[in-house]
């Protein structure tokens, strides 16, 4: 009899759950419309156009042997760290194109790499679904691999990681649809941080001065601002149409930037809790991968699957600028920490510095 | 890639169906507390305080107006000042 009761409550519950669902969601976007009472570009109406860029290529870093799947500059402003196809990671010296560092990891598709803020280590991982770190060593001949420490375990690949404000503590995002924040020593496990639906493609921290919190995006087209502290979901946006693959905070903390398959570039506001922008045009039909601001926030760097860099206006929604070099996608791109220069890798094995 | 990233959703998809011989009620139970999260994190983000867009499209604005001048990228700095350029000499004519 009580067996009788539980089996049918739990289909009336879910239809009930379900349509208390749809409900809220039709008021969240209710209440998120009343307030959408200008558009930015409406707002950036008076403001002066920009001019003409002249950007050119100004390094190519050649040595991959296989696509650059992810960069990282160092916070000196001149290294960066690189990781690859093959299992490679570098760390260059931007300045002079020369290779500092190599390491050969154990597994291909290393899609996931960055530099402490001491620039005294990096951390890389991929489809070995772990994010490791290999602190640097002065010393050219030293094995790097030897002194490398495993932090993250997740159960599906890492698709990024981003060390917190300092050498401690790491956030990892992965396929397996979680973000997770580890410490470094001991390899624990701080937090996690589950709400997508599908793989967690993306993550970018927040600027330091607007306190705990990260954005991430991922295949389930969705963007989620979380609570690092608590774990907790506290906004997210699902206007893309498509996979996310690139999500980037605005320097001011107040908005963030997101790049997808479905071909176009959106700025969200936190604050508003809305999309404000969306950076498309109908001849751009393949995908972006990544996306960064300079330094002012009012360009918006946006790398493509067509092989191209779009610079966007950030407030008047008008493209800039287009940036021609690279031979294959372009699958990852970062604007340097002084913002004087931008840096792209692609499938076509090297690495652009731009300015 | 893209297509990559959908063959290995589709095999961890596939391990989790096959690796777990739920009973019926175990599996409604679950679907449950799913929709359950799924409200309780809707009604959360139902209730936070936000503002016009017309405020914070202008903050963003502000912004980029107030630091334009010290974005070497939209400003361009001279040559002597930006370590990428000019560029590195070599026989590329």
């Amino acid at each position: 009899m009580a067996a009788q009761e539980v089996a049918s409550q739990p289909s009336d519950t879910l239809t009930t759950l379900k349509t208390e669902s749809e409900t809220l969601k039709t008021k969240l976007e209710e209440e998120r419309a009343k307030l959408h009472d200008v558009e930015l570009h409406q707002v950036a109406e008076k403001i002066e156009a920009l001019g003409q860029f002249v950007m050119k290529t100004r390094r190519t870093l050649k040595g991959h042997g296989n696509k650059v799947l992810c960069m990282d500059w160092c916070k000196d402003k001149r290294r960066i760290v690189s990781s690859s196809q093959d299992g490679k990671v570098i760390v260059w010296d931007a300045f002079t194109t020369n290779k500092e560092h190599a390491v050969t990891m154990p597994c291909t598709w290393v899609m996931a790499c960055a530099y402490a803020p001491s620039g005294c280590a990096v951390a890389c991982g991929g489809l070995d679904n772990k994010c490791s770190v290999y602190p640097l060593s002065l010393d050219k001949n030293e094995n790097l691999a030897a002194k490398k420490k495993s932090v993250a375990m997740h159960t599906n690949y890492l698709s990024a990681c981003c060390f917190t404000n300092s050498d401690m503590q790491i956030l990892t995002s992965s396929g397996d649809g979680t973000c997770a924040l580890w410490d470094v020593e001991s390899g624990q496990m701080l937090q996690s941080f589950h709400g997508h639906a599908a793989d967690v493609l993306c993550l970018d921290l927040a600027p330091s001065e607007t306190g705990n919190t990260f954005v991430s995006g991922g295949c389930d087209k969705k963007a989620c601002v979380w609570d690092m502290r608590t774990g907790q979901c506290i906004q997210s946006f699902e206007t893309h149409e498509s996979d996310i693959n690139s999500v980037r905070y605005y320097p001011s903390g107040d908005a963030f930037a997101s790049g997808s398959d479905d071909a176009t570039c959106r700025l969200y506001d936190l604050r508003a809790d809305r999309e404000v922008a969306i950076y498309s045009k109908e001849s751009i039909i393949f995908g972006t991968s990544s996306v960064d601001f300079s330094l002012s926030g009012r360009l918006l760097f946006g790398g493509y699957n067509d092989y191209t860099i779009n610079v966007w206006d950030v407030l008047k929604g008008t493209r800039v600028s287009i940036l021609f070099g690279h031979e294959n996608r372009v699958s990852t791109l970062r604007v340097s920490p002084d913002g004087t220069a931008f840096c792209s890798g692609s499938w076509d094995h090297t690495l652009r510095i731009w300015a | 890639m893209f297509r990559f990233r959908r063959a290995l959703l589709q095999t961890s998809a596939n391990s989790l169906r096959t690796s777990g011989i739920m009973s019926n009620n175990n599996a409604s139970s679950s679907s449950v507390a799913v929709a359950q999260k799924a409200v309780k994190q809707l009604r959360l983000e139902a209730k936070i305080r936000r503002i016009n867009v017309s405020q914070a499209a202008t903050d963003l604005k502000n912004f980029c107006l107030q630091n334009a001048h010290k974005d070497p990228l939209l400003v361009g700095v001279p040559s002597s000042d930006n370590p990428f350029r000019p560029p590195k000499s070599c026989g590329l004519l």
